[in-house]
């Protein structure tokens, strides 16, 4: 027996490209991790493959023995990356395919866009994106939630921290998720490909742009990069896009994906997760990630001889380091093929580990707690359709999903649709400089500023405005005139108000603002009792005093009944906001003793499309809104909230 | 009972900052964690230290000394 052989000895016929590798995978799964975590493979020209959860531990921490190079111009090793086999395309995956230390250059250099504080600046971006594709669907009762959702958001976010146009995110998406899921000898890959380039063709158009005309973001960052004391050649640069590109769209679809699937199936444990996402939350989303492992695992070449988990490898040997049956390991992980979304010490691989952790961790966690949180308050009942759902054939490269069709109850739009939010979004993000790294912006994307809100070429377009930013606000300024630096909200509705012209405010006032809003009745309980209720017009409500009303107008408002003056805000806001249907439940401030009320506003759905066509003049509009109201056109009821115990 | 961040072996996976805010911060730029608290933890967020040791996918977090009753 040869010494090769003889290390070798541990042999299992290893192919997770094949569609009998998902079918049989954990019983694959337990058969390599019950008798051999590290395993010789002859496939593929022979490799190693790691299974074991101690073994990938070792393995994948020894950076001084394993090589992720990519050596496509064959000035080194001839290493060849992390993918097994090396795809035909010789093409460097970015810093994912290098070591250190121009790996290292790579992460510093973006990492300051990718850090957990740098990634919670823009919550609220992702938080529009996700209400608008819900927005799309929520009124027909059905949605794919790959297709109008989960492919959505991260691509968007993704280009949006590039620095790429948002509106080209359809152009990258479909080219990133079909290359993976679409068979390589299949007719469609000719088309796959073609859209591929077209895709690469706008990254490099965006890198000269950007490299010419500087804008924020990590194509920013890359153009300025000094990688090993130099400038990188483009198509270096571009492989490194792509990674960011290939990393932030495909994964976080796949995890989204399968949870929402397997919360469909599993209604008890949705109800219990939506109930309890104060707590389960966050275990929760690594137990999926645990569980799904959307990146399956990455191949490494062993760069010195070495024993590592008491196995001997040769320089040049090819290793498969397999995340997902890691993750499976019974001595790490009780009942390791169940899902337990209070699952504790739970240490999954599916990040990877060591140097190469995956550097859109944070990205991942946060867009997929924000789509799955937004599904479970706006579709909680949601069905998936089996027979509509459509999974990767094989799991080799992303433990995928192409579709994900599912039905619900119908609920009312709160806001405009996908197109209009990103062109909206377009101009949040260039104003305020979103993409900019957290050194040079700390602050988090403001969604309600009144420049982004009702400027842009979409004109008037937010119906959002978050209950949590505004009810701060009103709780603390007590006593504090229109226009308090602090309050963005009523700061941009008074001028808005203000831009219809002399005398048109004043019904809906703000000077009479009340400090004694109980923050305790404020849009938490409104929200809790009614879960569409994120209508733009809380702001107008929140910051009206119905009992102490200006002159002209709000006098006639106050006999016709108090809350008629907050409900002309709140209509008015609500059809210059774009709001189909003025469904939304309004809270009127509680003043002292007094519990809080709310107006609901229905019916009107005529009058207020009639309305909307005067949308351009905003005035014109509130007071059209309030005229309809006092004739009764638009139905206003009295409802009680009441503040929270 | 003390807690320590292995600052060689922290990859930024930031799991112990979201199992125990009170004991981890997180680095603004890179996410990797440092301890909050010099010396014992107190009792209150000794379990939370143990968790976090536990979840580490690198096994950077280390206690020393027995838990406090």
């Amino acid at each position: 027996m040869s010494d090769d052989d003889e290390r070798r000895k541990n042999r299992y016929d290893f192919d997770r490209h094949t569609p009998e590798y998902r079918e049989r995978f954990e019983e694959i799964t337990a058969e390599m991790l019950g008798k051999c975590p590290v395993a010789w493979s002859e496939t593929y020209g022979g490799h190693w493959v790691a299974a074991g959860h101690d073994e990938v531990f070792a393995l994948a921490r020894s950076s001084e023995y394993l090589s992720n190079d990519h050596d496509v111009h064959h000035e080194r090793k001839g290493y060849q990356g992390i993918t097994i086999p090396t795809p035909a395309s010789e093409f460097q995956g970015g810093f994912l395919e290098m070591d250190p230390p121009g790996q290292r250059h790579y992460r510093q250099a973006l990492n300051p866009y990718l850090s957990p504080a740098a990634v919670a600046r823009w919550t609220p971006v992702v938080d529009d994106l996700v209400r608008a594709c819900l927005d799309e669907r929520i009124e027909t009762g059905a949605i794919d939630f790959v297709d109008d959702l989960a492919n959505v958001v991260p691509a968007v976010l993704t280009l949006a921290m590039l620095g790429v146009p948002l509106k080209n995110w359809s152009l990258y998406c479909e080219a990133v998720h079909a290359s993976v899921y679409t068979r390589h000898d299949s007719p469609e890959i000719v088309k796959v490909r073609q859209d591929q380039m077209t895709m690469f063709r706008d990254m490099f158009a965006q890198l000269t742009d950007i490299r010419a005309t500087p804008r924020p973001g990590m194509i920013d960052a890359l153009a300025r990069a000094e990688i090993n004391g130099k400038t990188p050649p483009d198509l270096e640069l571009l492989g490194v896009i792509a990674l960011l590109i290939g990393g932030g769209f495909d994964t976080t679809t796949a995890l989204t994906a399968h949870s929402l699937e397997w919360l469909s199936e599993h209604p008890a444990e949705r109800a219990r997760l939506s109930a309890e996402r104060g707590t389960l939350l966050d275990s929760a989303t690594e137990e999926f990630l645990r569980y799904f492992t959307p990146a399956p695992g990455d191949g490494r070449t062993i760069s010195a001889d070495c024993v590592i988990a008491g196995q001997e490898f040769k320089e040049g040997e090819r290793l498969w380091l397999s995340w997902a049956m890691s993750n499976r390991d019974p001595a790490v992980f009780a009942n390791p093929n169940s899902i337990d979304l209070a699952r504790t010490g739970n240490r999954h691989h599916s990040f990877g580990l060591g140097i190469h952790r995956c550097i859109g961790s944070n990205v991942a966690r946060m867009v997929f707690k924000r789509m799955l949180t937004e599904v479970l308050d706006r579709m909680p009942d949601f069905v998936c359709d089996p027979a509509g759902a459509v999974h990767y054939e094989t799991i080799g490269v992303i433990q995928g999903m192409q579709h994900l069709p599912a039905t619900f109850t119908p609920g009312p739009r709160v806001g405009d649709g996908l197109d209009a939010t990103i062109a909206r979004l377009q101009v949040i993000c260039d104003e305020q400089r979103l993409a900019e790294p957290v050194t040079v912006r700390k602050d988090n994307a403001k969604i309600t500023e009144l420049g982004s809100w009702f400027g842009g070429e979409e004109g008037l377009g937010a119906s959002e405005v978050r209950a949590v930013q505004h009810r701060a606000v009103v709780a603390d300024r007590a006593d504090a005139g229109v226009g308090g630096e602090q309050v963005d909200d009523l700061l941009g509705l008074g001028q808005l108000l203000g831009s219809g012209g002399e005398g048109r405010v004043d019904d809906v006032d703000l000077r009479g603002v009340d400090g004694e809003h109980t923050a305790e009745a404020g849009p938490a309980d409104l929200l809790g009792s009614v879960p569409q209720a994120v209508g733009v017009a809380e702001v107008a409500v929140d910051g009206v005093d119905g009992g102490d009303l200006g002159r002209g107008r709000a006098e006639e408002a106050q006999a016709a009944g108090e809350l008629v003056g907050e409900a002309v805000a709140a209509v008015g806001v609500a059809v210059l906001a774009g709001a189909d249907r003025v469904r939304e439940v309004f809270r009127a401030p509680a003043h002292r003793g007094q519990p809080g009320r709310a107006a609901v506003a229905a019916d009107g759905e005529h009058a207020l499309r009639r309305l909307r066509r005067q949308g351009d003049d905003a005035g014109r509009a509130l007071l059209g809104a309030g005229r309809d109201l006092e004739r009764g056109q638009v139905v206003v009821k009295p409802l009680d909230v009441g503040p929270a115990a | 009972m003390e807690v320590r961040v292995d600052p060689d072996r922290c990859q930024g996976h930031t799991r112990c900052a979201m199992i125990a805010p009170d004991l981890f911060q997180l680095d603004d730029i890179d996410g990797h964690s440092t301890v909050t608290i010099d010396g014992d933890v107190p009792a209150g967020l000794q379990a939370k230290a143990a968790e976090a040791v536990r979840s580490c996918p690198e096994q950077a977090i280390s206690i020393l000394g027995e838990p406090s009753a």
